[in-house]
């Protein structure tokens, strides 16, 4: 038995009737999606160009907006990496790879950069139609990071810039491009919306924050082997949506950008005065800036939405209660329990915390105590710890109440 | 009584040394010393003579010295000879010499490593210098990886973890391999067999990724005795090594004593069991509190024997403190808690299998009671060295089960005693595994043209692999071509990777208590088997085969369950074949189905069959390699039935022959017989791998042939049995017709002898 039949054996139904290695399709990439072919020492690659003006709108916004994105924004979002960064000089990119689980072995087939140059903003693509144009690919982008030298991504901190080291090192390039200035707009999305949005792919940002929908595209699990049949049929069509994917995906991403860097110079009429704002606080607040942070979670508190509101009114008290200012904590509890809610609590516990410990002034925190204590029995939490807790704080207040009285009495 | 006041004792009582075979004192041995080498960093010398050590042992130096002239090598010595010192030194000190240095140490498992770099840590703070060491394993936490991807000197892991979490990653640790100067494996011997033979795939992996970033390591290794560690470390390591066996470490007194369980049924050869005799033996020790450990052969007699021995203290709480089992399938932080109660002296019992035999740090033993032949010498050393690591009298006592090569050692202490016989095999070219292993290269790094891996048939291979649509031929390279992530379809213990895991249903909330590997699935937790775990009984109520889940329930019964598994065997391909004589001989590749189709229920102690169920589960096959012996179609004077009798206690007595020479365990190896084979249309006896591909011993059982059978016939003939017995051919109840099986298969025997 020679040894393929023996492998047949082992990996059954492996062997399939093998193509030819380049088949000619009508269909191939250079039919379908105008582009040209760049040329360096380690080979050549496909590259698909596109140019906006500046007034192009995607995402409701005008790509130029980014143009006058003050560097602290810039901080604000991406960290003090980002410091000195010119909003004209970012590097926008997105990859898409042949795994989804990264390793050695996953190698980007399509490289999406976009950047500004004169009036236009440029989408390039740079697109590999075999295993042996990466080189070239590599070649040319190394040029580009380093006329750049920064990154903007989305996840590219966690995936697309990591694989990109890898593949360069791979092809024994020495490029250093690890600790560029890097702005993943991933993480400031999570702050912004994740409170907002049941999830924060960009997808999902684009259709419920830019307003974006689009028709017809490629679902990202589906892309590595819409690469491996192109390579086996040279039919660009399937590739045609990746690419397609892939530009609006590097479009999105300055959107997104505006989008942030508009809501950051002007939270409060730039945002949905809801648990956007709650988000953009916990954004300054990732970034240390208390007051901003302050102004926004105090816009929250007097929100319609009682979740936001809620939400606010913690966060705000807790700092209240650190740095002194009580009485302004007590405001909001107040203003919480004014619109007399059914289920919340955490108000009358604070409140009945501070006129126990605080004012000592057990009168009015008894009845604070009681309320809770019943709300507590009505919504059925009876034998619940915190309903224990509740009562044992009762109790106490009724104790030093008496003891008061007493002491009263005897002077 | 202390350990040698029960010594004394023992050899007093003639009822118990007349089961004695052999009691042999190892004389307590002086220490051969060496000084150091001049070119060890005075800090290292330093710290090690704060320690007390102010000279080497003599293998000690010829280690250090021999890496220091660029050489691989691997080092034999015995149980606590400080072998850690023969890759620690070295690679400290070459750490010293160039900071840029990197290492990587290899324990066959997570528990081992742990323990042997608590010594290299010492070592490092002792002589204040800043190397660092980290393990990195499955246990490492996430945050804590990319430091050690960047900063580790020294990076502790197992094989397991190379293959999936390091090789496919090698980008991210650029580091370590351009300047990975050593590797380190440690008790070498141990990767026989399957695991041996992933292991030197995975090796052919580094090396291809370390000239990929320009290094060369050399390879230090550490080896229990056996025939050939020279050989066997070559073959997985790929390089070129040098053998360091000149032992220098001193050794105290110790005992070792094989101990035969008296015949009860002479006519059959029925001995009391050695479970029973070593559970004397153990009790008699714990009771007079020497701290013994106990090896058994399976995980089932491991929970078996807890539960007798716990009853020593009466059923009080106090057995379930000192008295434990240790195996395979109890969760990480309970075998800790064991590890750690042996070492504080809290637990004066522990019954375990092989896991223990490795070096983890479980404290100075005062004796051990093997139960069984562990199946190699090298193991049987290992296992009695743990008694007695330190210093002072140990004894070890071995105690024969009534099979066939048991007896074979208990009667025959020179060949245990003489210079070790055994032959540590792989098979680095298993098709099955060296494909998988390619599988995982090609997405580590692209094949060149031309390119070899292990093999010469590396581009043929790679030609399948491309008709697979698994990785693509431009230019002159081939490139991974798939989203798969092909280490994770690998699994290097075991055939399969597919785990079942073991589910408490007793409580209201569900808790997984151990696994399983697929193969063993049907025969342990087919439903209705009692599973045993730490002593404590449960039965299997449900197996989802599909999802790999047994759940079991807490049960109170005097029975244990054991399956019966068919199989059925079909040549597939010959490799090798002599058929000159009317006796011939083969070796090739076979597909075997096996199936479990029935169970019986056997009671506690007295071992009687109290019935049975059927089992219906899928039938799993498996391609692999197997070695045969064919008979011509008629014998002079033997009829059917005598031929099938005699095929029966053929196979019996193979299945326990053929390990003396393979250095694996009986069920490595299996044996079937065919009375009218469908492939040589002859009464045939097959003795095939039980791992799919085969791990390279039908080929060397082809070629000892002769010898194999000489031993057969020895085994048989020793028995004292009349007719046959578990001993020998095996249980009587198996053969029909009136005739002696013994004298059938000893015909058999002698007519292939006489066709040699």
């Amino acid at each position: 038995m020679d040894l393929r039949s023996k492998l047949g054996l082992y990996k059954e139904g492996a062997a399939k009737p093998s193509a030819p290695l380049r088949p000619q399709s009508e269909n191939d990439i250079d039919r379908l999606v105008p582009g040209y072919v760049v040329s360096n020492s380690f080979g050549c690659c496909y590259v698909i160009e596109q140019k906006y003006p500046l007034t192009h709108i995607y995402g409701s916004c005008r790509l130029g907006d980014i143009l006058g994105t003050g560097g602290d924004i810039l901080v604000t979002l991406g960290g003090e990496d980002c410091e000195g960064l010119a909003p004209e000089k970012l590097l926008f990119l997105d990859t898409e790879t042949t795994g989804l689980s990264g390793g050695a072995g996953t190698l980007a087939f399509l490289v999406g950069v976009g950047f500004f140059e004169g009036d236009s903003y440029i989408v390039r693509q740079y697109f590999i139609r075999d295993y042996d144009e990466e080189a070239a690919m590599l070649s040319e982008l190394q040029q580009l990071f380093a006329r750049h030298g920064n990154f903007v991504t989305f996840n590219g901190k966690a995936f697309d810039i990591n694989l990109l080291q890898s593949r360069f090192i791979s092809n024994r390039f020495r490029a250093r491009f690890g600790d560029f200035p890097h702005l993943d707009l991933l993480y400031p999305a999570r702050r912004v919306w994740g409170l907002k949005l049941e999830s924060c792919r960009l997808s999902s940002l684009e259709e419920n924050v830019l307003g974006e929908h689009r028709t017809d595209d490629i679902p990202g699990a589906l892309i590595p082997s819409v690469y491996f049949k192109y390579l086996e049929d040279r039919n660009a069509s399937d590739i045609m949506k990746v690419i397609h994917h892939n530009r609006l995906d590097v479009l999105s991403m300055v959107s997104l950008l505006a989008r942030l860097s508009a809501m950051l110079k002007s939270p409060l009429s730039e945002t949905d005065g809801g648990f956007e704002l709650l988000g953009m606080g916990r954004l300054f607040e990732a970034n240390g800036r208390t007051e901003d942070m302050l102004e926004c979670l105090e816009a929250c508190s007097g929100s319609g939405q009682f979740d936001v509101k809620v939400q606010a009114v913690k966060r705000l008290t807790g700092i209240y209660k650190k740095n002194g200012s009580i009485e302004r904590a007590l405001e909001h509890w107040k203003a919480v329990e004014a619109e007399n809610p059914s289920f919340e609590l955490f108000h009358l516990i604070e409140m009945a915390k501070y006129y126990e410990h605080k004012e000592k002034n057990y009168k009015r925190a008894l009845p604070i105590v009681e309320k809770a204590v019943q709300k507590c029995l009505n919504a059925g939490l009876g034998g619940s710890t915190q309903l224990e807790e509740l009562k044992k704080r009762r109790d106490r207040i009724v104790r030093k109440l008496q003891s008061q009285n007493k002491s009263l009495l005897n002077q | 009584m202390n350990l040698e006041q029960m010594l004394d004792y023992i050899k007093a009582s003639d009822k118990i040394m007349k089961n004695i075979t052999s009691w042999v004192e190892l004389p307590a041995r002086e220490a051969v010393y060496t000084e150091f080498p001049d070119f060890i960093d005075g800090r290292i010398r330093a710290a090690l003579d704060r320690r007390g050590v102010r000279r080497l042992y003599s293998h000690q130096a010829s280690a250090i010295q021999a890496v220091h002239d660029g050489n691989s090598i691997v080092v034999v010595t015995p149980t606590a000879s400080g072998k850690t010192m023969c890759y620690n030194v070295p690679v400290l000190d070459a750490i010293l010499k160039d900071e840029e240095s990197r290492a990587l140490f290899l324990f066959p498992t997570k528990a081992l490593s742990q323990d042997q770099t608590s010594e290299l840590h010492e070592l490092i703070t002792e002589a204040g210098v800043d190397v660092k060491t980290f393990t990195y394993d499955g246990d490492t936490p996430q945050t804590a990886r990319k430091a050690i991807r960047q900063a580790g000197h020294i990076v502790v892991t197992n094989p397991d973890m190379l293959h999936s979490g390091i090789l496919p990653h090698h980008t991210k640790w650029t580091k370590l391999f351009e300047n990975l100067k050593f590797i380190v494996i440690d008790e070498i011997h141990h990767y026989r067999g399957v695991f041996g033979s992933h292991l030197a795939n995975v090796l052919r992996r580094l090396r291809r990724i370390c000239n990929f970033y320009g290094s060369d390591p050399i390879f230090i290794c550490c080896s229990a005795t056996i025939a050939n560690p020279a050989e066997l470390a070559s073959r997985i390591t790929g390089a070129e090594v040098k053998l360091i066996d000149n032992n220098g470490a001193p050794t105290a007194k110790k005992h070792i004593i094989f101990y035969n369980p008296p015949l009860v049924n002479k006519e059959l050869g029925i001995r009391r069991s050695s479970l029973l005799e070593a559970e004397g033996l153990a009790e008699t020790l714990i009771r007079n509190n020497v701290q013994t450990i106990v090896f058994t052969r399976s995980r089932l007699n491991v929970e078996v024997l807890v539960t007798y021995l716990k009853d020593i203290y009466h059923g009080s709480s106090e057995g379930d403190r000192r008295v434990r089992g240790y195996r395979g399938g109890y969760l990480p932080n309970l075998r800790r808690e064991i590890e750690r109660g042996l070492r504080e002296g809290s637990i004066t019992g522990v019954v375990s299998t092989n896991a223990l035999e490795l070096g983890i740090d479980i404290g100075a033993l005062e004796a051990c009671i093997i139960c069984g032949y562990p199946g190699t010498i090298a193991s049987t050393w290992q296992q009695s060295g743990r008694a007695g690591r330190r210093s002072g009298v140990s004894a070890a006592f071995l105690v024969a089960s009534s099979s066939p090569l048991d007896q074979y050692i208990i009667n025959n202490p020179d060949y245990f005693f003489g210079k070790s016989p055994e032959n540590g095999l792989i098979n680095p070219d298993n098709l099955v595994i060296l494909y998988n292993h390619m599988k995982c290269a090609a997405f580590e790094l692209p094949f060149e043209n031309g390119e070899k891996f292990g093999v010469e048939t590396t581009s043929e291979i790679l030609s399948f692999m491309e008709e697979a649509r698994l990785i693509r031929h431009v230019g002159d390279r081939w490139h991974w071509m798939s989203d798969v992530f092909p280490a994770d379809e690998i699994s290097l213990r075991s055939a399969s990777n597919e785990n079942f895991i073991i589910i408490d249903i007793s409580e209201p909330k569900p808790v997984v208590i151990g696994e399983s590997d697929r193969f063993s699935a049907p025969m342990l937790l087919h439903e209705e088997a009692i599973y045993i775990h730490e002593g404590v009984q449960y039965q299997v109520e449900k197996l989802d085969f599909d999802d790999k889940k047994a759940y079991v329930r807490r049960v109170n019964v005097d029975y244990y369950t054991d399956a019966n598994l068919a199989v059925d065997l079909k040549v597939i391909d010959v490799f090798r074949d002599d058929t000159e004589k009317p006796v011939h001989r083969s070796s090739g590749e076979v597909s075997v189905s096996s199936l479990v189709t029935m169970f019986k229920k056997i009671k506690l102690h007295t071992h009687e069959n109290i019935g049975s169920g059927p089992v219906t589960l899928p039938e799993l096959e498996m391609h692999t390699t197997s070695y045969w012996v064919s008979l011509p179609e008629s014998i002079p004077e033997m009829s059917q039935t005598d031929v099938q009798n005699g095929l029966l206690g053929l196979s019996n007595i193979l299945a326990n022959a053929a390990p003396i020479y393979l250095m694996c365990d009986p069920g490595d190896i299996r044996v079937v017989y065919q009375v009218r084979a469908t492939f040589t249309q002859r009464p045939t006896v097959y003795i095939y791998d039980s791992f799919p591909g085969g791990v390279g011993f039908s080929d060397k059982l082809y070629e000892l042939h002769g010898e194999l059978f000489e031993t057969a016939a020895g085994m048989v003939k020793q028995c004292g049995c009349e007719t046959g017995c578990p001993s020998c051919v095996g249980p009587l109840n198996e053969f029909t017709g009136t005739d002696n099986p013994k004298e059938l298969t000893l015909k058999l025997i002698d007519l292939i002898r006489d066709n040699v």
